[in-house]
């Protein structure tokens, strides 16, 4: 065992108080050095990531960056804040500005799922699969697999009917695009459409932790739930921004889109 | 059941909505909190998502008692509550489930959220409890094999309604909601071989 001298000890100590303090309860604003949150909890590299943020940060705070980034500061506090603590209060005013910006996000998002950590939780399954554990693995990567081809159908639904509509809306609204073109769609079909998908996850890891015996295996099993719980987190965040931010949003784009239109016909 | 509650607090003051929010936070009761500052802003986002609990101060409402009864209608599982900082009359606090005013103690107001989010479950469920009853299990194995919710009633000479109590309870005591989740559970706990479900 290596022995910390004890001055050296301390300062690590307190580096790490430091640290909690900005996972815990810090109120990010625009001068927040990014790179500072970003240690204090490491899930903010997803968002990053979706917004097509690139490491190093250097010293550049997070208005800086959102700005280089075309992201309004207080969209990129709203979502970075959902990152850092889920329960965190949303104030959804944001404007058809936005959209783009969401826009980004959610498709980065979708990308990292059926790209990257799926195919990375189906691996881990993979790896699972040893002798003694046969049985168990062969039903867990079942209900892996139906649980993965549901929420590609739902991916790609928003993929290629919800955000091309929205989209559209936006060029109309913002005189980009011409009349029609809209189908007859409305935000208004596109509502709970996340809560299977939350439920059966929720489902794999309660098996995992309370009743799936196995003889081999403790490491993948380990590695198998932490991955769950980053895919976990990173999609109660996305249907956050959904429900309560682009829907609300879209919503409201609507009735603008209805009123102008009746206006017009007067 | 163990879902996180999305609750909604309507207020033109952000001094109100903020700190209500920071309030409920501190005590521990964990949601998604919203805000709004007029009518239109909460249906919006009664549009986005079931909304548990919709915290809202009464002049948003009172000229407006019509579109309020349309927006319960909207989302009929949504309850109510009136913040009164003022006087309001009661023929339009008697629109709401339940109202708190600005003087009582935080305890109470959270108290008065978790009654009204939590009242229904706690009539059905209880507390989760670890063995299944003997026609939880029997349930349990058809609903395994693949048998629909007719098919069990018909099976085991119950209602629809009763097969899909005695669901809800699996679930609840298990915490496993999904039949392909329960079917997982029921081949481990070998109330079912694995060649009936992989064959």
């Amino acid at each position: 065992m290596t022995l910390v001298p004890p001055n050296q000890r301390d300062f690590f100590i307190f580096k790490k108080r430091d640290i909690m303090k900005i996972a815990g309860n810090i109120n990010l604003t625009a001068d927040t050095r990014l790179s500072d949150a970003v240690s204090g909890n490491p899930f903010l590299l997803l968002l990053l990531e979706h917004f097509e943020i690139d490491l190093p940060l250097q010293e550049k705070t997070l208005g800086e960056i959102a700005a280089e980034h075309r992201i309004s500061p207080e969209l990129f506090m709203t979502f970075a804040n959902l990152y850092l603590d889920l329960h965190h209060g949303i104030d959804p005013q944001f404007s058809g500005d936005d959209i783009s910006a969401i826009l980004r996000f959610l498709k980065n998002s979708h990308r990292y799922y059926s790209e990257e950590i799926y195919p990375e939780i189906l691996s881990t399954i993979g790896e699972m699969n040893q002798p003694g554990n046969r049985e168990e693995t062969v039903m867990i990567k079942k209900f892996f697999d139906e649980y993965f081809s549901e929420v590609k159908v739902h991916l790609d639904y928003e993929n290629d009917t919800v955000f091309p509509y929205i989209l559209h809306l936006y060029e109309r609204l913002s005189g980009e695009a011409g009349q029609g073109g809209i189908r007859n769609y409305s935000v208004a079909e596109y509502r709970e459409h996340h809560d299977d998908i939350e439920e059966k996850l929720d489902d794999l890891k309660n098996l995992l932790i309370q009743y799936l015996p196995m003889k081999e295996g403790r490491l993948m099993r380990r590695k198998l739930l932490f991955s769950l719980f980053e895919l976990e987190h990173d999609l109660k965040i996305h249907s956050h921004i959904e429900d309560f931010i682009l829907i609300p949003l879209v919503a409201s784009m609507e009735e603008q889109l209805n009123r102008a239109q009746l206006n017009g016909s007067r | 059941m163990n879902r996180s509650l999305n609750i909604l607090i309507a207020d033109p003051s952000e001094l109100i909505t903020a700190g209500l929010t920071a309030i409920l936070n501190g005590h521990n009761l964990k949601a998604l909190y919203l805000k709004a500052e007029s009518l239109d802003d909460i249906q919006r986002l009664l549009t986005g998502k079931s909304i548990d609990i919709v915290v809202v101060n009464p002049s948003l409402i009172q000229n407006n008692a019509r579109a309020f009864s349309t927006l319960r209608n909207l989302s009929a599982q949504t309850r109510w509550i009136a913040l009164i900082y003022s006087y309001y009359e009661e023929r339009l606090l008697s629109l709401f489930d339940a109202s708190v005013t600005v003087n009582d103690p935080p305890e109470k107001i959270v108290s008065v959220i978790r009654e009204l989010a939590t009242g229904e479950e706690a009539v059905n469920g209880g507390m989760p409890d670890a063995g299944l009853s003997e026609r939880e299990i029997e349930v349990l194995r058809l609903l395994a094999s693949g048998m629909a919710t007719k098919e069990i009633a018909d099976a085991l000479n119950i209602s629809t309604n009763t097969v899909i109590t005695h669901r809800k309870n699996i679930s609840f005591k298990t915490g496993i909601k999904s039949v392909s989740g329960l079917t997982i559970y029921a081949v481990v706990k070998k109330l079912i071989t694995l060649g009936s479900v992989t064959g």
